[in-house]
């Protein structure tokens, strides 16, 4: 697939990943749910996207489909302006869940190297390369930890440490911050938004937490319930980088108030 | 406290209660033995079955090497076959429906019936007791190796690919480790079953081993020095199993930080 040369000046006009009327279904106890329908969406290159909506408005399959991991079932997905397939989208994009997905059989190092040594780089190479920024990530001296001997934060950011050792230009995050404590993740949140930014990297950001995603985004994707269709997409401007006392101002305030109502809040 | 006054605590923990009621049991055996006075043919008392193990040490030691070596042989082929076998299911869908299948209905075949078929091919040698001794190891490997790769964290394994991993290397940085634990509680049922596995090849026929003994011996009414072989056979067994579980804390490390916590 040919890449577009990044020095024209279009490159920065093809989205980076696309999704046209694309429609998933999944099965639940023997009966077809629709979990997307006729979802049209497209984030550009170095766009940071949080997508917030109610649980089981298809938030994660989303991200499912754009990983490589589903085919939808109607509809077609485009990176850098040309249509593929589910296995030509597999490797080109990081993704990290909810759960850390810490293995229990490797160290902190090990673990932090897997995403990397996933894309063929050897174990002695990765892991080289994640010990210089294990620092970076607070989880110096952890090193030959094991996963359970971590605290929740430091799991998390062991997990992001994963995600991003590769260096890949499109991250999906699926509510990354969203098993740890209000406090812990107040800190992580800001950590984890100035550490993307600063690789320049796509992000589609799924969180249930609407300051967060105002927090972290440059646009803000609300979802329907089921079956999820785009209902508010809505950019912030808020400069960056961004403080926790962005909370009380009146931007962020009147972006907040449109997401609730979209959402069905009565505000 | 210090670290090995915590060591020597768990170990007195550990063992103390088992040990106690072993003494008491062969206590009650020698008790029960001198008040009904039976005869030393029929019922061995333990200090019988101790002075057959130290008069004849020489004979009992050379008829154990024979079974020990035929259970090591046979246990590292089980291993070989059974992982090897249990992997190869696990990666391919055709060998899943076709000899998965075979497997399992393959343990309804007493292995009783098929040693005396395997000393009519093989002879009276080595080779038909390291083979029962294989085949009685062989299902417990097989089995735990494949439920071991089928329990593996999906999202582990998802994640891996949406990184671009393709299946094999996905086998062999999620599959394969998270597998480890659960082949390595079959390999401690099977080194135990093996040892049955090889003495039962002994007994179809044999001219060494310590199944080929506790036969003559009991054809000769040397009770005692047949006691003494069974009680060689259950070290051996509880040997082998603790060498397992040795090699396991060995191999796999962390899973000592993993019981810790839970």
């Amino acid at each position: 697939m040919p890449l577009p040369d990044p020095s024209s000046p279009l490159a920065g006009l093809t989205p980076r990943v696309a999704l046209e009327h694309v429609t998933s279904h999944y099965d639940e106890g023997g009966r077809r749910l629709t979990a997307l329908e006729d979802l049209t969406l497209s984030v550009m290159p170095a766009e940071f996207v949080s997508i917030v909506g109610p649980s089981g408005s298809g938030k994660s399959t989303l991200l499912d489909l754009v990983a490589g991991l589903l085919t939808p079932d109607a509809g077609r997905i485009l990176m850098h302006g040309h249509p593929v397939t589910a296995a030509e989208r597999l490797g080109q994009a990081a993704y990290m869940r909810q759960r850390d997905l810490l293995v229990p059989w490797r160290t902190a190092l090990g673990n932090a190297a897997l995403g990397l040594e996933a894309r063929g780089v050897s174990r002695r190479a990765a892991e080289a390369a994640a010990f210089e920024q294990l620092p970076r990530y607070g989880l110096e001296g952890f090193a030959s930890a094991y996963p359970n001997q971590l605290s929740g934060g430091m799991r998390q950011r062991c997990a992001v440490l994963r995600t991003l050792l590769p260096q890949l230009d499109l991250v999906l995050l699926d509510e990354p911050l969203g098993a740890l404590d209000s406090l812990t993740r107040a800190e992580l949140q800001l950590w984890l938004a100035e550490a993307l930014i600063l690789q320049r990297c796509t992000v589609l950001f799924v969180t249930h937490d609407v300051e967060e995603a105002i927090m972290l985004g440059d646009r803000i994707i609300v979802l329907s319930p089921r079956p999820g269709r785009v209902c508010l997409d809505i950019s912030v401007t808020l400069p960056r980088p961004r403080q926790r006392d962005l909370l009380f101002d009146s931007n962020f305030l009147e972006i907040r108030r449109e997401i609730l109502g979209a959402l069905g809040f009565p505000t | 406290m210090t670290q090995s006054a915590g060591l020597l605590q768990t170990f007195v923990q550990r063992w103390v209660a088992p040990l106690a009621l072993l003494c008491g049991l062969v206590a009650l055996w020698q008790a029960a033995v001198v008040l009904t006075d039976a005869p030393q043919w029929l019922v061995p008392a333990p200090t019988d079955v101790a002075s057959a193990l130290i008069e004849d040490r020489e004979l009992l030691l050379e008829n154990a090497l024979v079974t020990l070596q035929e259970v090591l042989i046979g246990f590292a082929l089980a291993v070989v076959a059974g992982v090897g076998c249990g992997v190869a299911i696990t990666r391919f869908p055709l060998l899943d429906r076709a000899l998965y299948p075979l497997i399992i209905a393959s343990q309804t075949v007493p292995i009783p019936a098929i040693a005396p078929l395997l000393l009519v091919w093989f002879g009276y040698g080595l080779l038909p007791k390291v083979l029962v001794t294989a085949l009685v190891g062989f299902f417990p490997l097989v089995v735990s190796t494949v439920e071991g790769v089928r329990s593996t964290d999906r999202d582990v394994v998802n994640l891996l690919r949406a990184f671009g991993a393709p299946p094999g290397r996905v086998f062999r940085l999620a599959e394969f480790p998270s597998a480890m634990p659960a082949i390595f509680a079959g390999a401690r049922i099977a080194v135990a079953i093996c040892v049955i596995g090889a003495v039962f090849g002994e007994l179809v026929g044999a001219k060494a081993g310590l199944g080929y003994l506790l036969t003559r011996s009991i054809a000769q009414f040397e009770t005692p020095r047949m006691v003494a072989a069974i009680v060689l056979l259950a070290i051996m067994g509880s040997l082998l199993f603790a060498l397992v579980g040795l090699v396991e804390r060995l191999l796999l490390p962390w899973r000592r930080h993993v019981t810790a916590s839970s």
